[in-house]
């Protein structure tokens, strides 16, 4: 499989009270043309910034410091926005966690399905307004005819993510970014929305970039995952490996803390302890308050991001004394 | 919609019979008498008796209330004590005037205020909003009337532009609504560039950024819409207020609309002028209140009438 998007060393910053701070540091990762990448990590991490810098949609206080990001070969970071624009909501294409305010509550939902084909596509009206019902049944909206003429407050939060799914594959993208496109929504809604995106990837043949606190999510969606702490890459691998093999104290903490009652959906949070602060980021290994593990090295040091196996790394000492190749 | 307009309507009435209630109330429970007023402070006391009683000031203030209201339903809104005119007359004199400079000073109000609004929201603590803002600060401190004369003065009188003052076609009408303009401005720009940063910090403008849509479509077409919305029950009350009159703009420009007559009309306890232009004032109030309304459900369309 050749490479979609190649992230690497991306330190994206915000100017906060207390200066410049980066939000995620030398993060690196890659996905493969028709791959479903998992991106987990606790709230304040970094995956948002991550998606976000990809799509170079920071609000006005971030930037993208360093590193590049090259999509199908070409270096997005630096693009000016004229240029920028015409990879968004074309070649790359993003849904949100909030379904519940990502539409525009005064523009009708075939209106808002139909716009990136205007930009885009040089779609007319009626054109768009066609292509927009089509797409509501491709996302399993039924009525689609008369829901394509409504407004978003009359729908639920489940069928507002159907329609912003529905937005995400209008021009066809090679990469769509779902940003914890499920977290908002019932466990039984969550199941469809996630079905259907597993469907469409089969059906349109694109690759996807899963940002999500779910554990299970990931068992179920993707085939590679990245996990993020404090900013940084901790860990990344096969989702096999990984679930098989977990090699950085965080993720093992992240994996016993998946619910075992079914049905129950609960946040990531048993790990005792709180991500830190970017003002009090420590100069070791970031996880260290938290880690059961952790030693005067982890203090003082950071590690890199160290192999396991194949193409399974970790970013902890651990590995380091295990005596796999450094 | 039409029920809903129907029912406003009904409710408007009653607004109305009320504020007739008390405007009559208050304009006759003043200590001083009218018929007093007609006649001068020198007049004999049997001469301030015969006015009273051919202006009708003898009955008591209900069965004056009622006959007033009586002429009302049959558009009679009384003589002026003073002018010696009917009051419809005197009003329907202004009005066209009144309505040219209402209008007009609200647009050149919206035309000033919203750019204003946009920009410095869009540059929120940048130069260009700290410039922006403080020229706005400059508007809404500056006395009306100084504005005016300032204008009369460069505009009309050094430039010879426009005329310096007085009524009749739209050229008269410029410079009054401009130093309206000036003035009202801030006002407006202030509540859009609030509601403005809302929206541009909204889920939903982020999602039309993700589809790609350049600057001006992300302002124009989507967040513009929603961000006037709280802006509009200001310009509904700011564009009624104007109907009623602009009292020192006319003033300054020697304007002959509503708010002159309401001025001489209080200051000569002309109760008939009085109640005539307040009734007026309230009426425009109130058709702005349920035009804004209307106007609501059709920019917002989660707003259900009902
Ligand atoms: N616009 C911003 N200005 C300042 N700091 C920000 C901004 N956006 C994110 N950050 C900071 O960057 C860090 C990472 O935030 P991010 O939103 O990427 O987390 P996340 O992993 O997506 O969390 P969640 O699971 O809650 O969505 C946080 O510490 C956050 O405070
Ligand atoms: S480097 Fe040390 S502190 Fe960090 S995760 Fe590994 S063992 Fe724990
Ligand atoms: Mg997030």
């Amino acid at each position: 499989m050749s490479t979609l998007l190649e992230v690497s060393g991306v330190t994206t910053s915000f100017k906060t009270a207390n200066g410049f701070l980066p939000a995620i540091e030398d993060v690196s990762f890659t996905i493969k043309k028709g791959e479903t990448l998992g991106i987990v990590g606790e709230s304040g991490c970094g995956k948002s910034v991550t998606s976000l810098s990809i799509m170079q949609l920071l609000t006005a206080n971030g930037k993208i410091e360093r590193g590049s990001i090259r999509f199908n070969g070409r270096e997005l970071v630096g693009l000016k926005d004229n240029e920028m624009r015409k990879v968004r909501g074309n070649d790359i294409a993003m849904i949100f966690q909030e379904p519940m305010t990502s539409l525009n509550p005064v523009h009708k939902i075939g209106r808002q399905i139909g716009e990136s084909l205007r930009i885009h596509k040089g779609y007319g009206k009626a054109q768009a307004r066609a292509k927009a019902i089509e797409l509501l049944k491709l996302v399993g909206i039924p009525r689609a005819e008369e829901i394509v003429d409504e407004y978003p407050h009359r729908l639920s939060g489940g069928m507002r993510q159907r329609v912003m799914i529905a937005i995400a594959m209008a021009c066809n993208p090679q990469l769509l970014i779902a940003d914890e496109p499920t977290t908002a929504l019932d466990v039984t809604i969550q199941a469809q929305i996630l079905d259907l995106m597993r469907k469409l990837k089969a059906e349109l043949d694109m690759s996807i970039m899963l940002i999500t606190h779910d554990l299970g999510v990931v068992a179920e969606m993707c085939d590679r995952v990245v996990v993020m702490y404090a900013g940084k890459v901790v860990e990344q691998g096969n989702v096999k490996d990984i679930f098989r093999n977990p090699s950085h104290p965080y993720t093992v903490g992240l994996l016993s803390s998946i619910p075992r009652l079914e049905g129950r959906q609960e946040r990531l949070s048993s790990i005792p302890g709180n991500v830190p602060s970017l003002e009090l980021m420590p100069a070791g290994c970031r996880f260290a308050s938290r880690c059961p593990h952790a030693t005067q090295r982890c203090v003082t040091e950071e590690p890199s991001l160290l192999p396991v196996s194949g193409e399974h790394d970790a970013r902890c000492w651990l590995m380091d004394e295990k005596g796999v190749a450094v | 919609m039409i029920a809903y307009i129907i029912r406003r309507i009904g409710g408007s009435i009653i607004v109305l019979i009320g504020i007739s209630i008390i405007t009559f109330a208050l304009a006759y429970l003043v200590p001083a008498n009218p018929a007093r007023a007609i006649v001068g402070p020198h007049a004999s006391e049997a001469l301030v008796l015969k006015v009273e009683q051919q202006l009708g000031l003898n009955e008591p203030l209900p069965v004056r209330y009622i006959h007033y209201m009586e002429n009302l339903v049959h558009g009679n809104l009384g003589t002026s004590y003073v002018l010696d005119q009917p009051v419809t007359t005197l009003i329907g004199q202004r009005v066209g005037a009144t309505a040219q400079l209402a209008v007009t000073a609200w647009i050149a109000e919206l035309l000033i205020g919203i750019p204003i609004g946009i920009i410095s929201a869009l540059y929120d603590r940048k130069a260009l909003d700290h410039v922006v803002s403080i020229l706005a600060l400059v508007g809404i401190s500056l006395p009306v009337f100084f504005v005016g004369l300032e204008l009369m003065y460069w505009v009309g009188f050094k430039l010879d532009w426009l005329p310096v003052g007085g009524t009749g076609g739209f050229n008269f009408v410029i410079l009054p609504a401009l130093t309206y303009g000036i003035t009202g401005a801030a006002y407006y720009a202030r509540l859009l560039k609030s509601s403005m940063i809302d929206v541009m910090n909204s889920d939903y403008i982020r999602t039309a950024r993700a589809k790609g849509a350049s600057p001006n479509r992300v302002i124009f077409r989507h967040a513009l819409r929603n961000a006037i919305i709280p802006v509009l029950t200001y310009g509904g009350i700011d564009i009624a207020s104007l109907f009623g009159g602009v009292v020192v703009i006319e003033d300054v420009f020697g304007y002959s609309g509503i708010g002159q007559l309401t001025v001489q009309a209080i200051n000569n306890l002309d109760v008939p002028v009085i109640m005539g232009t307040v009734l007026f004032a309230a009426l425009f109030v109130v058709l702005f209140n349920l035009l804004v309304d209307v106007l609501y459900g059709i920019i917002d369309p989660r707003i259900t009438y009902s």
